[in-house]
């Protein structure tokens, strides 16, 4: 029971004692069934025997209630107070008994009765023996057998108020001894230190043989099970009390309680009063006694005579100001007026009105009257206020100090009062029955009310003031026991009102008192091999409620196996307190001693604290784990810690394998190898969104039976070094065998590990983290979880600054907290919150093949070519994996390509320029490959060689081959299957030297010569002769070509070649003719730093319409771009678009000589306009002449000739399949051979015609003949111009070669 | 005489803590303090509650003397986003303690006004020490 119960001077103590033996188990059940009836109606007493004139007869005051404090325990140390306070003494003992364990149930109660002489207070015994068996005569006198059958409540109400009634007749003796005392002496407190005045039979030396006795009979027992009835409000207090049990052999017990107090205070020698303060005494004592009598009328439950001899008291001790005893007066008036409020419930409101018009009457000065409109309860504040201030008065008195037991106690059953009050809501029955019967309710609800409860007006804040005010230095000079019981009854009060912190500090020193008494105890229970769980328990339990309240209390990670991140929410609470409250917790439980305990918080510290201890405080803490681990073992408890701190994996990365060993992911078809050489260049458009950087997306695979490797970054936070003797992947998926090692993480630092392992089946690989063993704990798997998405960290940021904002302050952010966790931990959002956090996931795609390129054909991986040169190189591959290559494909690259991209994209350049650029870059290939048909079959450990094409491009400078071979295993598996490719590379260095460059080209017409050579010609025959020899060589060719013919269908191209190097390079010149299939060939040796020209005969090229209007190609495919340059007229468009359909069709081929074979590129020359004329096939063909005569003629004067012109429609397309419409032109001039023309030829030339006619529509491929009669009137050299127009499309036709006529006289 | 003065944040988090004696005293003084600085913590932590519940029945910052430990007397004073200020002592001094509160409150605002300063986060400037030790030297 609440040792500082409101109510307890209004209860009588009755002791229960178990007759030993007895078991303890059997003892508890039987105190609970005796403990039932501790409310006792007085209407239900048995009348006295002696009738009506005893002074404590139930009869008289039929609605009250004697109320019975059962206890197990007897605390001797305030017997001193036994006479001040009546209710301290024990006025009954009841003895259990255990049939079972008693064949002769009288020996027992002879044992019964020895015990009883230890209580000489005790007015009054019984025994009650507890499951009798049948053949046990119910004979012994004294002895009341309780059975086990029928209605044993009824049967036990009876007995109990049997009791009672003998109880209440002892009273009335008890009043007579108070009655014919003259001296009554205020209390003294029994230790030096609060009281000078010792008398000098102090307590400590009196009676110290029952105190053995009392010791011997229970102390086996105490330890064993808590005495005190299971208190669900206050675990503390159930110690306190169990403490007080437990600790009886100790020393201050020997000073002990006396068998007769009264007696004792009698006995005039043990006083040695002062004959003043002998007349002092003398002149109070009648108001104590009367003050003695009130009680025992509230003890008897006759509260009316109690309220009136309180009020008696309180004016006689009022008016001879004997502090002290009214005081005392006061707190019993109130105690008695409390109880009388709680009764009127059951009894009608009448009495309650009653006892206090007494009180008017007799005390005018008490500070409440009926008149007040004020609650009781207010009074009652009043009063004690009062009762404080008497008290405080005495402290300088010397006879009549007040206690501070006593002081304390008034203090903290006025603030408990109130507690009630306020927990109850209001003043009403709930809290009257709260106050007397001291339960306190322990429902959340009410805990969770803060702030003035409106209707009660008791304010948390004065429960606090009050439970303050019993609390002082004196507290401290009081005995273990006493102080235990005032930290305890504060601890409860602001466990009650919710007052956490203020609990948690009350708590924490009530721990620390009772812990020393605890270990003491303990010893020689441990010697004996036992330990009490269940004291353990409840020790353990206050000390998780009180670490908790200091923000360091359980948390998810103790029971979850994984260790966490530093958590942000972690900054709750005191630091410096908090390692207090932990160190002392670690103590606590090492004095237990709990390993389990010791370990936690001593891990709790680490992991929360660790940022606010010094190293050499880390390093210890860090070294003590083991030590428990230890010790534990050695009292064999199997204990294995985890690992304390916080995780220290703080990343997990797959490393990329070596660039050889990487494997590509195709999907689909089989890549061909324009697939592989598509890299940078898919898409028509410059720039596509959508298009994925491949570099960045490239996933790590991983390779099924090959050793993968991951970088784990790992962390240690704490100033030791933490010794890690195993690490290891820890996966989940596919099967993965792990390597292991160890390392050692310094102090405060980082470090990256390379861990290996082998999947050993294809398939998902999730790398849930690593699985660490650190020296002294238990292996234990560290999580690392993926970086969270983008939302997910957007979503924290808005959290974090919603925390930002202060909302709750105090423990509220604490059970915040809680509340997370805890629905955290019990519903599905951890799931989901899990969900969020995901494991790094790779893929492990089946076995690879490994290649490795064995040897090349080069030196040095570099070659030297000539410009145009072609060569060959070989590479050799061995398989150097396990699995079979069924594919290869290859790919190139070379460093003109970027060049060229670059200039294309940066510079405006013309379009066909453009296009030789793109051709120069991607349609000359540095390397080309002769993919054989046969199909790749590589077997491991077999070798494989390619030979590869060499061409030595221009301005190229380095190049790469890119091998990708992959096992396909296409009988086995359909082609649509993604399927993977490694690469190998290989580098090739390049020089590319000049040896010949073509340089001025032309073109000219080609004029077959007459068949008569002149010798003043105009060219010289040597030149001639040359030509003639070309034209054999056509000629050799197998066919032959009419002279006119050859005028119309070739012409001369000439340039010069060069060769810059220093040896000289033989070059043949093919002219293929395509589909006539003539081959002109020519050969020749170009020494070195020489130029020779080279004249060709080359087919004039016919281009129509069509051809000419198309738009340039680009060979990518590229967005088109609209060109910023200015736009030309449309004829010079029309040029250079012409211009341009000629040179696309030229190809030259030049072979050096020394062996090795090549091109000269001949397209870096630039055709212009003229030459342009010249190569192209004229769609009009014109031919004139005087009658089928020769083409340059002489012609005798004064006759008229007919010049004959034909023009002659050569296009064959059918764009002018309708024919031609023509306007022909022709004027005669005369020449003078100094490039003078004569335009005027009146009365030299007359003609019959027109000069200008328009001729009719010639159709495709046929001529017409226009023919002029012409006469010449005199000599001279005569040329006829002529020219057509189309009608239609205004464009004019010409002819290279003019008629010339010479007139002579007369013809010979 | 001597006074613990510490600024406790919206999570019971001490923000600011310093020990004032008014003159200079033997060794014995000090070394006791230091027993005592611990006590003093958790009687300055346990005395939270009774702020708590005060704070709300009150205009004023300054909740005056609002709860006792043996000799100990303890003031407070809460400001407007809920942080405390605490001060232990011996004796009463109601008007000094609340100009010293005052002037406190003033230096934790311009301490607030540090953009580099968060909220609840400990206090380490030393010219924001030397100015409470001046304001409690000034009128403790």
């Amino acid at each position: 029971m609440d040792p500082i119960l409101f109510t307890s001077p209004g209860r009588i103590r009755i002791l229960l004692v178990p007759v030993h033996p007895i078991k303890a188990s059997t003892f508890q059940k039987h105190i609970e069934l005796v403990k039932n009836f501790n409310v006792v109606k007085l209407g239900d007493v048995t009348p006295d025997m002696r009738g009506s004139q005893s002074m404590f007869s139930p009869a008289l005051f039929h609605e009250g209630q004697l109320l019975f404090n059962f206890v197990t325990t007897y605390d001797a140390d305030h017997t001193y107070l036994e006479e001040f306070q009546l209710h301290r003494r024990i006025f009954g003992v009841i003895g259990i008994m255990d049939c079972q364990e008693w064949p002769e149930l009288t020996d027992g109660y002879r044992k019964f009765t020895g015990i009883l002489k230890n209580y000489p207070t005790a007015l009054t015994h019984r025994c009650f023996a507890f499951d009798p068996s049948e053949h046990q005569p119910d004979d012994t006198k004294g002895l009341i057998m309780i059975p086990t059958v029928g209605n044993m409540g009824f049967y036990m109400s009876t007995m109990i108020c049997d009791f009672a009634s003998t109880i209440l007749t002892e009273f009335g003796s008890l009043v007579e001894t108070i009655e014919s005392k003259t001296f009554i002496e205020s209390p003294k407190v029994p230790s030096l230190f609060s009281s000078p005045l010792t008398s000098p039979n102090g307590p400590s030396h009196r009676y110290s043989t029952p105190t053995i006795s009392f010791t011997d009979l229970t102390s086996p027992q105490t330890p064993s099970f808590p005495l005190t009835p299971p208190s669900q409000v206050l675990t503390a207090s159930s110690i306190g009390n169990m403490t007080a049990g437990a600790n009886a052999k100790d020393q201050y017990h020997t000073r002990s309680f006396s068998s007769s107090t009264l007696a004792t205070l009698s006995n005039p020698s043990s006083m040695m009063p002062t004959s003043m303060s002998d007349l002092k005494l003398k002149r109070r004592t009648p108001g104590r006694v009367q003050k003695l009598l009130a009680d025992l009328y509230l003890l008897a439950g006759r509260l009316p005579d109690a309220v009136s001899n309180y009020y008696s008291a309180i004016e006689t001790t009022k008016s001879n100001s004997d502090y002290l005893w009214h005081g005392a007066a006061l707190e019993g008036l109130c105690v008695s007026l409390v109880l009388l409020a709680y009764l009127h419930a059951d009894i009608g409101p009448q009495v309650l009105q009653a006892p206090p018009s007494p009180s008017v009457s007799q005390s005018s000065s008490a500070p409440s009257s009926p008149t007040n409109p004020k609650p009781l309860w207010a009074d009652i504040t009043e009063k004690y206020l009062n009762v404080i201030t008497l008290y405080a008065k005495t402290s300088n008195s010397i006879n009549n100090q007040v206690p501070s037991l006593i002081y304390t106690e008034a203090c903290l059953k006025m603030s408990k009062m109130l507690t009630c009050i306020w927990l109850a809501g209001e003043w009403g029955d709930e809290a009257l029955k709260m106050i007397v019967h001291g339960v306190m309710p322990m429902d959340k609800t009410v805990r969770e009310k803060w702030g003035l409860s409106q209707v009660s007006g008791v304010s948390r804040v004065e429960i606090s003031q009050w439970a303050m005010k019993g609390y002082g230095i004196f507290v401290e000079e009081m005995s273990t026991t006493e102080q235990i019981h005032v930290n305890t009854t504060l601890a409860s009060i602001f466990s009650s009102i919710n007052f956490q912190r203020k609990y948690a500090f009350f708590l924490r020193r009530s721990v620390f008192l009772i812990l020393p008494l605890l270990s003491r105890s303990r010893l020689p229970l441990a010697q004996a091999g036992k330990t009490s769980i269940i004291e353990d328990d409840r020790l353990l339990g206050n000390l998780r409620q009180f670490v908790d309240i200091y923000g360091v209390g359980d948390d998810d990670e103790d029971q979850k196996g994984e260790p966490s991140e530093e958590d942000a929410q972690n900054d709750f609470g005191w630091p410096d307190i908090q390692i207090n409250v932990l160190k002392d917790a670690i103590m606590i439980a090492e004095s237990i001693p709990d390993f389990h305990s010791i370990a936690k918080y001593t891990s709790r510290l680490l992991r929360r604290l660790f940022v606010h201890l010094p190293r050499e405080e880390q390093h210890r803490l860090s070294v003590s784990l083991p030590r428990i681990v230890g010790l534990a073992k050695k009292q064999d408890i199997d204990m294995q810690i985890k690992y304390w701190g916080v995780n220290i994996v703080r990343e997990v990365q797959v490393c990329r394998p070596s660039p050889k060993e990487i494997p590509y992911p195709h999907s689909g078809k089989i890549l061909s190898q324009s697939d592989v050489k598509k890299e940078g260049s898919d898409g028509p458009f410059i720039y596509n969104p959508f298009s994925k950087k491949s570099a960045e997306t490239v996933q790590t695979h991983l390779v099924a039976n090959e050793t993968a490797y991951f970088m784990v970054l790992l962390a240690n936070v704490y100033a030791v070094d933490l010794e890690i003797q195993s690490i290891s992947i820890s996966t989940e998926g596919v099967s993965f065998v792990p390597d292991v090692i160890s390392t050692t993480i310094p102090a405060n630092n980082s470090v990256n590990v390379k861990l290996s392992g082998v999947p050993t089946e294809d398939g998902e690989l999730i790398i849930r983290g690593c699985k660490i063993k650190i020296y002294g704990c238990i292996e234990q798997e560290f999580f690392v979880y993926l970086p969270p998405k983008e939302e997910e960290i957007r979503k924290r940021e808005k959290e974090d600054e919603y925390a930002k904002r202060v909302k709750k302050s105090g423990l509220a952010i604490l059970e915040r907290h809680r509340r997370v966790d805890s629905s955290a931990s019990t519903g599905t959002t951890s799931s989901q919150e899990r969900q969020h956090m995901e494991f790094l996931r790779v893929t492990v795609i089946p076995n690879q093949p490994l290649l490795k390129i064995k040897s090349t054909s080069l030196m040095h991986r570099a070659i030297m070519l000539f410009e145009g040169e072609k060569t060959e190189m070989t590479i050799a591959l061995a398989n150097i994996g396990k699995t079979p290559v069924d594919f290869i494909t290859l790919s190139f690259h070379d460093s003109t390509i970027a060049n060229a991209q670059a200039i294309l994209s940066s510079s405006d350049i013309p379009p066909e320029e453009a296009y030789e650029m793109e051709f120069y870059a991607h349609k000359q290939s540095v390397f080309a490959w002769n993919q054989s048909d046969q199909q790749v079959n590589l077997l491991p450990g077999g070798e494989w060689m390619l030979t590869i094409n060499v061409f030595g491009k221009r301005e190229c400078t380095s190049g790469t081959i890119q091998i990708d071979y992959g096992y396909l295993n296409q009988e086995q598996s359909p082609n649509n299957d993604t399927f993977y490719t490694r690469q190998v590379f290989y580098p090739v260095l390049l020089t590319v030297n000049r040896n010949l460059e073509p340089l001025a080209m032309d073109l000219s017409n080609f004029k077959p010569l007459p068949d008569v050579p002149n010798n003043d010609g105009v060219q010289s025959i040597e030149h001639m002769r040359q030509i003639e020899e070309l034209l054999r060589v056509v000629d050799a060719s197998g066919q032959t070509l009419e002279i006119s013919r050859l005028e119309s269908e070739y012409c001369l191209l000439t340039f010069d070649i060069r060769n810059v190097w220093h040896v000289p390079f033989d070059v043949t010149f093919i002219v293929d003719e395509g589909a006539s299939g003539r081959i002109v060939t020519n050969s020749t040796t170009i020494q070195p730093l020489s130029t020779s020209r080279i004249v060709l005969p080359i087919k004039r090229i016919a281009l129509s319409e069509d051809e000419v209007t198309k738009p340039i190609p680009s060979i990518l495919d590229k967005q088109f771009v609209v060109s910023k340059a200015p736009k030309g007229t449309a004829e010079q468009e029309r040029l250079q678009l012409a211009l341009f359909c000629v040179l696309s069709k030229w190809h030259y081929d030049k072979q050096p000589t020394n062996g090795r074979k090549g091109i000269i590129d001949v397209r870096s020359l630039r055709l212009n306009k003229s030459m342009l004329n010249i190569l192209k096939v004229n769609e009009i063909e014109f031919g004139i002449e005087f009658q089928q005569s020769a083409l340059v003629q002489k012609m005798s004067a004064n006759r008229f000739k007919w010049a004959q012109l034909t023009c002659h429609n050569s296009t064959l397309t059918p764009m002018t399949d309708k024919g031609a419409k023509l306007s022909l032109r022709t004027q005669p001039v005369q020449t003078y051979g100094d490039g003078v023309m004569d335009y005027d030829l009146s009365g030299r030339i007359v003609w019959n015609g027109l000069l200008q006619s328009t001729l009719p529509k010639i159709e495709a491929n046929s001529s017409i003949t226009y023919t002029l009669p012409v006469c010449f009137l005199s000599r001279g050299d005569f040329q006829f111009l002529y020219h057509c127009e189309d009608v239609e499309t205004r464009s004019v036709y010409f002819d290279s070669q003019p008629l010339v006529v010479e007139v002579v006289d007369r013809l010979s | 005489m001597s006074y613990y003065f510490v600024i406790v944040g919206t999570k019971d988090n001490p923000i600011y803590e310093a020990e004032f004696t008014s003159t200079g005293r033997g060794g014995s003084e000090a070394i006791r303090r230091d027993e005592h600085k611990h006590l003093n913590q958790f009687i300055v932590h346990s005395a939270l509650d009774i702020v708590e519940e005060l704070q709300w029945k009150s205009n004023a910052m300054y909740l005056k003397s609002i709860d006792k430990f043996n000799e100990w007397l303890i003031s407070a004073y809460v400001t407007a986003g809920n942080i405390k200020l605490m001060l232990l002592h011996e004796t009463k001094n109601e008007e000094g303690i609340k100009t010293f509160f005052n002037e406190c409150h003033e230096l934790y605002i311009k301490m607030l006004l540090n953009p580099f300063y968060e909220v609840n986060s400990p206090i380490t400037s030393s010219a924001f020490d030397t100015r409470v030790r001046f304001v409690a030297k000034k009128y403790l």
